[in-house]
């Protein structure tokens, strides 16, 4: 790992030519399977209803009869509760479907966001490892969520989520061989 | 070329006594006990406020207390004493091997190779019988750092060698150079204390005692401590007057602005205020005394390495390979005695040890160094760097936007709304406050700067004081840049760049620039072949 690193005395000075540089602008972004940003919604509508359901079981049950000023708080609360929940279903319902990654030859890169849009790119050279990760509905679903952690730390762990199971060990196995390209170099 | 054999036959010959399962020297009884004590009683300090609740009734019965805490000691010692014999360790082949734990045992193979870091500490107690305190860093998670508590000098600095020569040569199979050891190394370090330099070693740079004096004065962290301790200030300053009156003195007379006149309350206020100013830089200048004294930085062919340390003299080395980033500091009194501060950056073994302050035990800081002498050593690591030289870009005047929309106008409007018709006076005097908020903002905004050349990337950033960062392109490790639609119609972005020792941010700068820096470090990072570490 240490050959030209460990002597920093080395100098050097490529050329370069800032207009031939490879361009993030260019980027092919793909999009990520339309049964992730489906699966969100669904969800998020089940966590909506969920949240009725409990606050209507509340309004209608004869066992528990809390003051009149505590009701009212309680009842201001799952309001609360409800319309974030709503509020979070609309959010996902725009912008997951606007997520999208891209791949090439040395680095990946993830982008998301609606109004605040943020694209992350890791060099493949700089993972240190890999995980694919699948709860139980996205294992329902086909569903895989690629994650990639390099030295940067815990905090800037970059992931890929909704992807179809076969895609994303494809992009493991590509990963996987990258590295074990440059080592053989 | 008598490299392979002469090398390892050395230590290994001097190392056998190591080979079989063995205690550290008793001593380190001392210093198990010591860490017990710390840890245990460290913690007790959160407690003494629950302390003095309980202290009417230790005042009542003193003997109980007394031996109540007799007992705690003595069980601590046993704990220590057990501990102490459950710690075996032996070097078998490349490995360090660990077995520890009275109830939960655990054993610890570390092999030479995956040892990062090996430190070399002496606390004061250690110092007639001639011990030192061996710390293994590992890259990996904090449970895998061994410590060897005790050994002789002359052991300690063999094994310490032995790990780096059989490092060296992994190091030199791969990199095909010479990197002899003088075979007389290990027998030159023989009885001689930690300080002394290797033959090797250059030195990069000193610190006198008056340096350190400057760097105590500007980097008071004790008022960061002040501030900590706001809570307990009612009690404290009880605590104090109480003890005060008993001497005779009533300080609360002379705070009382029924029974003194303004005049003579705001000396009283003063002179207080420059008391205990004088009395926090004081401990602060002790504080920094006591932990850099005898700064030396030097530079072997492999190893930076620092030594410091009046009390316990604490050594740490650091490959330059692992070198992340450099950070030049200056602070505003820092500023004031035209000094600045070097911190050598590396790995950032893990979040929750930088967040409980643990990193800088193993981060390599140079304090109160003049300009020219900082541009020197920058140099030195990163050759070819121009930090002090570069023409550095400024940030849009947008990233005063959310600040001044979000936080500021809101605050002032407020404080004025709500304060204006009751207490006209206390919203005047705010009014300045937000004069100055606006004028630091400012200042931030002025402060930031990046600037990239054909190795470097440049930030310079602060508020009073200023910071200027200097990274190496080729070690980036991921890179974001983020936008929100107004910021796309201006044109700017946000560009995030994270290393192996943290992230920096660039604010609002134009999307053009953002994206030509990523492009340019995304291409050195994967063209360049060169490893981060």
């Amino acid at each position: 790992m240490d050959t030209g690193a460990s002597d920093p005395t080395a100098f050097h000075n490529q050329p370069l030519h800032p207009n031939q540089l490879p361009d993030l602008q260019q980027l092919e972004w793909q999009p990520l399977s339309p049964r992730y940003s489906q699966l969100a919604f669904w969800l998020n509508n089940a966590t909506t209803l969920l949240l009725l359901l409990v606050t209507l079981a509340y309004w209608l049950q004869p066992f528990w009869q809390p003051s009149e000023a505590n009701h009212q708080l309680l009842l201001g609360l799952a309001g609360l509760l409800i319309a974030g929940s709503l509020w979070v279903t609309l959010y996902c319902r725009l912008a997951f479907p606007r997520k999208r990654y891209a791949l090439r030859e040395h680095d990946l890169s993830f982008r998301s966001g609606l109004l605040f849009e943020k694209s992350v790119t890791q060099p493949i050279l700089r993972i240190q490892h890999i995980e694919l990760k699948r709860g139980p509905i996205e294992r329902k679903a086909g569903l895989a969520t690629l994650q990639v952690f390099s030295a940067g730390g815990a905090l800037h762990t970059f992931e890929i989520p909704g992807l179809p199971l076969m895609e994303a060990k494809k992009i493991r196995q590509f990963i996987l061989q990258h590295k074990d390209n440059r080592q053989h170099d | 070329m008598t490299e392979p054999s002469a090398n390892p036959v050395r230590p290994e010959a001097q190392l056998q006594s190591l080979t079989h399962w063995q205690r550290v020297s008793p001593i380190a009884l001392l210093y198990f006990a010591f860490r017990l004590f710390k840890g245990v009683f460290g913690n007790l300090a959160y407690l003494a406020p629950a302390l003095l609740v309980f202290y009417q009734g230790i005042k009542r019965e003193p003997g109980y207390f007394a031996l109540g805490l007799l007992l705690l000691m003595t069980a601590l010692l046993l704990i220590a004493l057990l501990r102490y014999l459950a710690f075996r360790f032996r070097v078998h082949g490349d490995t360090v091997e660990i077995r520890s734990g009275v109830l939960r045992k655990t054993q610890l193979n570390l092999p030479f190779s995956r040892i990062q870091n090996v430190r070399l500490l002496q606390p004061l107690y250690y110092r007639p019988s001639g011990h030192l305190c061996l710390q293994l860093d590992t890259a990996g998670s904090r449970q895998q750092e061994a410590r060897l508590a005790a050994l002789p000098n002359a052991l300690a600095t063999e094994l310490q060698q032995a790990i780096y020569a059989t490092q060296r040569q992994q190091g030199a199979s791969t990199e095909n150079t010479s990197t002899v050891v003088p075979a007389s190394e290990p027998d030159t370090t023989v009885g001689h204390s930690v300080a002394t330099d290797q033959p090797e070693e250059q030195l990069l740079c000193q610190r006198s005692v008056g340096d350190l004096v400057l760097y105590g004065i500007s980097n008071n962290r004790l008022l960061l401590a002040l501030g900590l301790a706001a809570p307990f200030y009612n009690r404290i300053t009880e605590l104090v007057s109480e003890l005060l009156r008993r001497l005779g003195l009533d300080v609360a007379h002379w705070f009382n602005p029924e029974q003194q006149s303004w005049f003579w309350l705001g000396l009283a206020v003063l002179a207080l205020t420059l008391m205990i100013m004088l009395l926090i830089t004081l401990f602060s200048i002790a504080a920094s005394v006591l932990s850099y004294y005898g700064f030396r930085l030097t530079r072997s062919e492999k190893r930076y390495i620092r030594r410091s340390g009046l009390f316990t003299r604490h050594e740490i080395s650091m490959r330059p390979s692992r070198l992340q980033w450099l950070q030049l500091q200056q602070d505003w009194l820092d500023k004031v005695f035209g000094r600045c501060n070097l911190h050598y950056e590396q790995v950032q073994s893990t979040p929750m040890a930088a967040a409980q302050g643990h990193a800088s035990q193993g981060k390599i800081m140079v304090p109160s160094l003049p300009p020219a002498q900082a541009a020197a050593l920058m140099t030195e690591a990163m050759p070819g760097q121009n930090s002090a030289g570069i023409t550095f870009s400024g940030v849009n005047w947008r990233f005063l936007l959310p600040s001044v929309l979000l936080f500021w106008l809101p605050a002032l409007a407020f404080s004025q709304w709500a304060l204006q018709p009751d207490d006209a006076l206390l919203a005047n005097l705010l009014l300045p406050v937000f004069v100055l908020l606006l004028g630091l903002l400012l200042l931030r905004w002025r402060r930031f700067g990046y600037a990239m050349d054909e190795q470097y990337f440049y930030l310079r950033r602060g508020v009073i004081g200023v910071d200027y960062y200097c990274l190496p392109l080729y070690k980036l490790q991921q890179l974001s840049r983020q936008q929100h639609w107004l910021m796309r119609r201006a044109g700017l972005m946000h560009l995030q760049l994270v290393f192996a020792s943290g992230s920096l941010t660039v604010p609002y700068m134009t999307a053009q620039d953002a994206d030509k820096i990523a492009n340019t470090l995304l291409y050195h990072t994967q063209s360049s072949g060169k490893g981060w570490m």
